[in-house]
């Protein structure tokens, strides 16, 4: 019992954090199809799952560097991990040829730069006051 | 086949088979070569690949761009032989695992490298996410299959080359060899002048297009000079035909001079009429095909012979019919004949319309210019037929020259056959002389042994005739005692010797000294014992040699009963030797005569000469004792033959083998320093003949005299002792017996063999 409750006040502990994680982070798209989704819609998008949008528009993914101050707060909101096992976690994906891997920029201003260049293209900005027309809203 | 028979088809096939030795070789070493390049070449093009693979992932790692890689990858599996890319990563305590494989399916292959089936290349890596390695994987059999893919044009170049080098055979044959072999056949064609063959002229200055335009002139060539030929042959012909009959009859002629010739040859050593009737018949034969008959005619009226069976202008005419026309002419007469005059007209008439039936006919005759006694007339049925009677001339002089050689063999013949019977007369009279001649020789070789026999005969009679002289002086000197005695003597007593003395028997005279004496005592105390008063001593030694004994006690009783038994018993000796003296004369007259009568036995004449049964056994013993004087004392003859032993002989002649062998031996013992020398006669009967060997221990006689000796007038014996006829005649009469001698001889014996058939009644 104490165990659970343990581990139930972790999950809350984590949860709480990861809620508050995800304040920290702006989804840009162009032209993806909608306006909004859900966070565990964003997580599949951004591990791959996803290759074209419900507008036939081939998803292209931009996401943080290790060389972007945010990089390890978007690992850890959207996959759950750290920067690391992203980045062997694309790089598995890349080598056998699963998906097309995401394009990693150094800063907000490149991602969302690059994201309203690239139709179908979808990117993460931590820590951006940013409210540009391509801003998802995750619901 | 003629297709196989071209040069074209060779040079193809000779080609194709170098070319194939050459190329399959060359394109198995340049495949090899081919596939070690290709092997080469994906080991470094996959090294490489690794190398690169590894930088992709490096730079992704640790520069986050991964495009580079996406495009690796893609362009990796672009490439043929590849077979699948993997990372393993090694771990901090050096485990490895498969961190990403690409293809995924290929995971399991990754650490558990199958070298069979793939060359693996692999290069390590560091970064600050993972360490490990790229390992890169190609396929071998799809090596293979980009090495079939390389090949493909080789084959492909092959495959053109046979077909442009059996396009080229079919030109080659279409262009060059049919166009030969069609001028071939115009050619064998041409040479059997077969001018029907077609030959068109051919425009091309090529080498087909000359030879056929060739062909072309030579066909018109020859075309025209076979029809100079063919014009040629029939004038040819002409002239031929036109001497041919001339030709034949030549040929004949000189066929039948060779045929006559060699027939007369062949028949050389016999009756040369064969020849003639042979050579008439070939005239004859000759003739025949003219309807001509032949016939001769001799001059005393006789037809000789004439080819009837084959002329029929005799149609069956018979030798008596001809014989019949023909009689009382002569060959004179029918020499004058000539046709037209009217006396000959009628003579012709008669003897030739019964030999033919033609009306009209030729007549020639023919006379022997040597011999005026034959005559041969030829008959032609026509008369305007030509007989060539030049060629028929010579013919007829051959024909009368055989007649002739004919008749003077004929009669060389008969004086032949007159000095052959001359000379069987003079060999009958020589061989008679010869005989005589022959029997007196044996006889003197008889009469030779007989004288060499005499010397012994006359000893053996000698002994019997000294025997009979001593004999009868003893009883010549007993006789005179005895007449004195018998005077004195009483008549009792008289009568007593008379009656007893012969009686005696002639024991006591062979007794021994010792034994008389014993004897004598016996009969002295037997005396004593009897109280008789004579000289006891005196009378028992006349007893004794008077034959008496103790033992006849009767008669000794009756002596000395006697008026003077003493001047008895002396008496009775006396008579006793008598009778021993006449003994000893019959024994030797016996003896003496049948010394006589063996001489006899040798020496008679057997004038029947008949052969009869003859004992050898008899004959040969006979024989030993006729030698028994000359081998006293120098030659031991011993006979071993079998009693009874019968041949088929005559006795006297077999008597004179005999002794001339034994002869013969003991005349070789003259010479011979040999100790113990003897003569062995024995038989044995081998295959129902019976063998007598005479085996002497004499000199050997050489292989060169054995050769000769049984030849007439050859000795090796001394001029005055050997006539050299001795064995020759043994040889004779062993053959005249039906028998075989044979001698052999080493240093040690010589041995004379005689082999008679046996007779067995």
């Amino acid at each position: 019992m104490r165990f659970s409750l343990i581990i139930l006040l972790l999950c809350t502990v984590f949860s709480a954090q990861g809620q508050e994680n995800w304040q920290k982070l702006t989804v840009v798209a162009n032209q993806i199809g909608t306006e909004s989704l859900t966070k565990d819609q964003v997580s599949k998008v951004f591990k791959g799952n996803l290759s074209r949008w419900k507008n036939d528009e081939s998803v292209t993914l931009v996401m943080p560097s290790s060389k972007h101050e945010g990089c390890e707060i978007m690992a850890m909101t959207v996959f759950r991990r750290d920067m690391k096992y992203v980045k062997k976690y694309w790089l598995n994906l890349v080598f056998q040829g699963r998906s097309n891997p995401p394009v990693y920029l150094d800063s907000n201003e490149e991602i969302l730069n690059y994201v309203s260049k690239h139709s179908g293209s979808i990117g993460i900005l931590v820590n951006s006051n940013n409210n540009s027309s391509l801003k998802i809203t995750i619901l | 086949m003629r297709v196989i028979q071209s040069i074209s088809f060779r040079v193809w096939i000779i080609f194709t088979l170098v070319g194939l030795g050459f190329s399959i070789p060359l394109a198995s070493y340049y495949n090899e070569m081919q596939f070690r390049l290709l092997q080469k070449h994906t080991q470094e093009e996959f090294r490489q690949n690794a190398m690169v693979t590894s930088n992709a992932v490096k730079n992704a790692i640790e520069q986050d761009d991964y495009k580079l890689l996406k495009n690796l990858m893609s362009d990796l599996n672009k490439i043929e032989t590849f077979e699948f890319v993997a990372i393993i990563e090694t771990n901090e305590d050096g485990k490895q695992t498969v961190f990403a494989c690409n293809p995924e399916s290929f995971k399991n292959k990754v650490i558990r490298k199958d070298t069979l089936s793939y060359y693996y290349s692999s290069k390590s890596f560091e970064s600050e996410l993972l360490n490990g390695e790229v390992v890169i994987a190609s396929s071998k059999a799809k090596d293979l299959l980009v090495l079939k893919e390389l090949n493909k044009p080789l084959i492909y170049l092959t495959i053109v080359a046979v077909l442009a080098s059996t396009l080229l055979f079919g030109f080659s044959i279409a262009l060059v060899s049919r166009p030969i072999f069609k001028s071939v056949e115009i050619a064998k064609a041409l040479g059997r002048r077969e001018y029907s063959v077609e030959i068109n002229e051919m425009k091309g200055k090529n080498e087909i297009s000359s030879l056929n335009n060739s062909l072309f002139l030579l066909k018109s060539d020859l075309q025209k000079f076979d029809n100079e030929n063919r014009e040629l042959l029939n004038k040819l012909e002409a002239i031929i035909s036109n001497k041919n009959d001339e030709i034949d009859v030549k040929n004949k002629f000189n066929d039948l001079l060779l045929g006559v010739s060699r027939i007369f040859l062949e028949n050389r050593d016999e009756d040369k009429n064969i020849a003639v009737l042979s050579s008439f018949a070939k005239i004859a034969g000759t003739l025949n095909y003219k309807y001509i008959g032949i016939f001769s005619v001799e001059n005393n009226g006789l037809s000789c012979q004439y080819n009837h069976e084959k002329c029929p202008l005799f149609n069956a005419l018979k030798d008596t019919q001809l014989k019949n026309a023909l009689n009382g002419i002569k060959a004179n007469e029918l020499l004058h004949i000539t046709r037209g005059s009217a006396d000959t007209n009628a003579l012709y008439q008669k003897i030739f319309s019964e030999i033919t039936e033609a009306n009209s006919f030729y007549l020639k005759l023919f006379k022997d210019s040597e011999d005026e006694d034959e005559l041969l007339v030829i008959i032609s049925e026509r008369a305007e037929k030509e007989i060539y009677f030049n060629d028929f001339d010579d013919m007829i002089n051959v024909y009368f020259s055989l007649y002739r050689n004919y008749k003077r063999s004929k009669s060389f013949q008969t004086e032949l056959v007159n000095l052959n019977k001359t000379l069987e007369n003079k060999v009958l009279e020589k061989t008679k002389i010869n005989l005589e001649i022959s029997n007196s020789l044996i006889a003197q070789d008889k009469l030779a042994t007989i004288g060499e026999l005499s010397a012994g005969v006359a000893h053996d009679l000698n002994t019997p005739l000294a025997a009979v002289k001593a004999a009868s002086q003893n009883i010549n000197g007993v006789m005179k005692l005895l007449f004195n005695e018998l005077k004195t003597l009483s008549k009792g007593d008289l009568e007593f010797v008379l009656s007893d003395s012969f009686k005696r028997p002639e024991a006591s005279m062979e007794l021994g000294a010792i034994e008389k004496m014993k004897k004598s005592k016996e009969i002295q105390e037997f005396l004593k014992t009897a109280e008789v008063s004579i000289d006891r001593e005196s009378f028992a030694r006349n007893l004794l040699d008077s034959g008496l004994d103790v033992e006849d006690l009767e008669l000794i009783q009756r002596l000395i009963k006697l008026t003077d038994p003493l001047l008895s018993l002396k008496i009775i000796k006396k008579l006793t030797e008598l009778n021993l003296f006449l003994n000893v004369i019959d024994s030797s007259v016996n003896r003496s005569a049948q010394v006589v009568q063996n001489l006899s036995l040798f020496t008679r004449e057997d004038l029947t000469q008949k052969r009869e049964p003859v004992d050898i056994h008899k004959s040969i013993e006979i024989t030993k004792a006729l030698f028994k004087f000359r081998l006293t004392g120098k030659i031991e003859l011993t006979t071993n033959i079998e009693p009874n032993t019968f041949i088929l002989g005559v006795e006297m002649k077999l008597f004179q083998v005999w002794t001339n062998i034994v002869k013969n031996a003991i005349d070789a013992f003259e010479d011979s320093e040999a100790e113990n020398k003897y003569i062995r006669i024995y038989s044995e009967i081998v295959n129902k003949n019976v063998l007598v060997h005479f085996e002497n221990n004499g000199p050997m006689i050489s292989n060169e005299n054995i050769q000769r000796i049984f030849k007439k007038f050859y000795t090796t014996k001394q001029s005055t002792n050997g006539t050299g006829l001795g064995l020759s005649i043994v040889s004779n009469i062993v053959a005249e017996h039906y028998g075989k001698i044979s001698l052999t001889s080493d240093e040690s014996k010589t041995i004379f063999t005689l082999s008679f058939p046996q007779f067995n009644e």
